[in-house]
């Protein structure tokens, strides 16, 4: 009767412990290849052409779940100084307080607070983005390509596209607005690798 | 760089001409001629905050960016110096003498609090030199504003804003510079009232809107942009462009002396505008 106690008893405890480890297992770390991704942005100007550019320098992570892609989360952290639109005097602008303001606001961060499955590889992702020291809730369209095995190092990789549009004004962000679009188009491609 | 010319032209400078050219005139016609003489002031400040709102927005509070604090700032010092027009008083020997002092060191406080905190070596020692430039500022804007020639006044603050203005845009600062140039067309409107023939008076509230709207848009420049930091300090030559009143053949001739002290400060305005373009 008492071996019968101690057998419930210790299943009450280990039990609930493998079904978190089981959880978690189910969903791995990845952390962004800086090499193979971009975290890009285009904006129209003057209703003319839109104007493009990337981050040069960034960090990110997903801890993905494919079983349940509700329980996967993204973090990233771009410096914002890293802005290139490939001509050097507006990226002086860019980085200047009109805009990104960098000296004062180095870092523009991002964590999605909540991730839907829309599709067999697609999804709505919706975060709080914090730049210029004020934080608000953006939504990204993401379309998961591929997890699985590189052919030649044997790390296990995951890659992602993700779109979303974003109002700057909103963020403090309002020189030139709406001469240079208030509306910022955001476009990121993600390779992470298994840590 | 058409939409800078657009903002700049229309949004601000125009706006903050405007308002401070009515004002002005409404000021003195409403409050009659000695009052309204000596609360004219107010328009530069008043006209550079409804400008600045009509460009950014009134920011929330708490402000985020340096930018934001700006506007909250020049709102404490033209309050300030508001109430004593308005008291008729001149701040008493002792606030006469902490205002300088404090009132430079509140602004480098709040909008310098990053580079206090993390013990930046090079952000302290340029807050240690703004706080001079910045106490340098209001006493002579303080000595001018006894002058009974209130052109005087805001020719200093109007060669200072467009020098401050020309380095922030050459050093890509672009929204510094539109601050900077709504100051110089704040005071560029209390001047139509005052040249050849001084009206009203540079009072306290002008002189503290104007002293602390130069030194909080200078430090957000020196410590959060690219532009040049020397030919920064070449604009406090501005201020001592007074001196000139000393000449005797200027005196009694108001409409001369501010013509004077303009061209003075021609001189150190084109050497900063010269050095910004060059380094």
């Amino acid at each position: 009767m008492k071996f019968s106690r101690t057998c419930v008893l210790l299943a009450a405890i280990v039990l609930p412990m493998t079904l978190v480890n089981a959880t978690a297992q189910a969903a791995d770390k990845f952390v962004f290849d800086k090499a193979h991704t971009q975290i890009g942005f285009s904006i129209l100007r003057a209703g003319f052409s839109n104007i493009s550019g990337w981050f040069r320098k960034f960090d990110g992570s997903v801890v993905f779940d494919p079983d349940n892609v509700a329980n996967s989360v993204v973090k990233a952290t771009v410096m914002t100084s890293s802005i290139d639109s490939g001509f050097e005097a507006r990226d002086k602008h860019l980085r200047s307080p009109s805009f990104f303001n960098v000296k004062e606001f180095p870092e523009m961060t991002f964590a999605s607070t909540k991730i839907e499955k829309t599709g067999a590889n697609t999804g709505k992702m919706t975060g709080n983005l914090t730049m210029l020291g004020v934080t608000r809730p953006v939504m990204l369209d993401v379309t998961f390509n591929k997890m699985g095995v590189h052919p030649r190092n044997k790390k296990t990789y995951a890659g992602f596209s993700a779109t979303g549009m974003l109002d700057r004004t909103a963020f403090g962000m309002k020189f030139a607005a709406p001469f240079i679009s208030p509306k910022v188009m955001m476009r990121i491609e993600v390779l992470a690798e298994k840590e | 760089m058409e939409e800078l010319v657009y903002e700049f032209l229309l949004s601000g400078i125009g706006v903050a001409l405007l308002v401070s050219v009515l004002l002005c005139g409404a000021i003195r016609f409403g409050a009659g001629y000695d009052t309204g003489a000596r609360l004219a002031g107010l328009a530069i400040g008043v006209a550079f905050l409804v400008a600045y709102i009509n460009l950014f927005d009134w920011p929330t509070w708490p402000p985020r960016s340096a930018s934001q604090k700006v506007g909250y700032l020049v709102l404490i010092g033209l309050v300030a110096g508001g109430v004593l027009d308005w008291l008729d008083k001149r701040p008493p020997e002792i606030t006469g003498r902490l205002a300088p002092v404090l009132l430079p060191a509140i602004i480098f406080g709040w909008i310098g609090w990053r580079e206090i905190t993390s013990f930046d070596v090079e952000g302290l020692m340029i807050l240690a030199v703004l706080w001079l430039a910045g106490r340098f500022v209001f006493v002579r804007l303080q000595d001018v504003g006894q002058n009974r020639n209130a052109a005087v006044g805001a020719v200093l603050v109007l060669a200072a804003s467009v020098g401050i203005s020309a380095i922030a845009f050459i050093g890509s600062a672009a929204s510094q510079a539109q601050l900077a140039g709504l100051l110089a067309a704040a005071a560029g409107g209390f001047l139509v009232w005052n040249w050849p023939t001084p009206r009203f008076v540079f009072g306290q509230a002008a002189v503290f809107a104007a002293a602390t709207a130069l030194t909080a848009i200078a430090t957000t420049i020196a410590l959060y942009t690219d532009a040049d930091r020397l030919a920064m300090g070449l604009i406090l030559a501005v201020f001592l462009a007074p001196s000139v009143l000393a000449f005797k053949p200027l005196a009694g001739k108001p409409a001369l002396q501010s013509l004077a002290v303009g061209g003075v400060t021609l001189l150190p305005v084109a050497l900063a505008v010269a050095v910004a373009l060059i380094s």
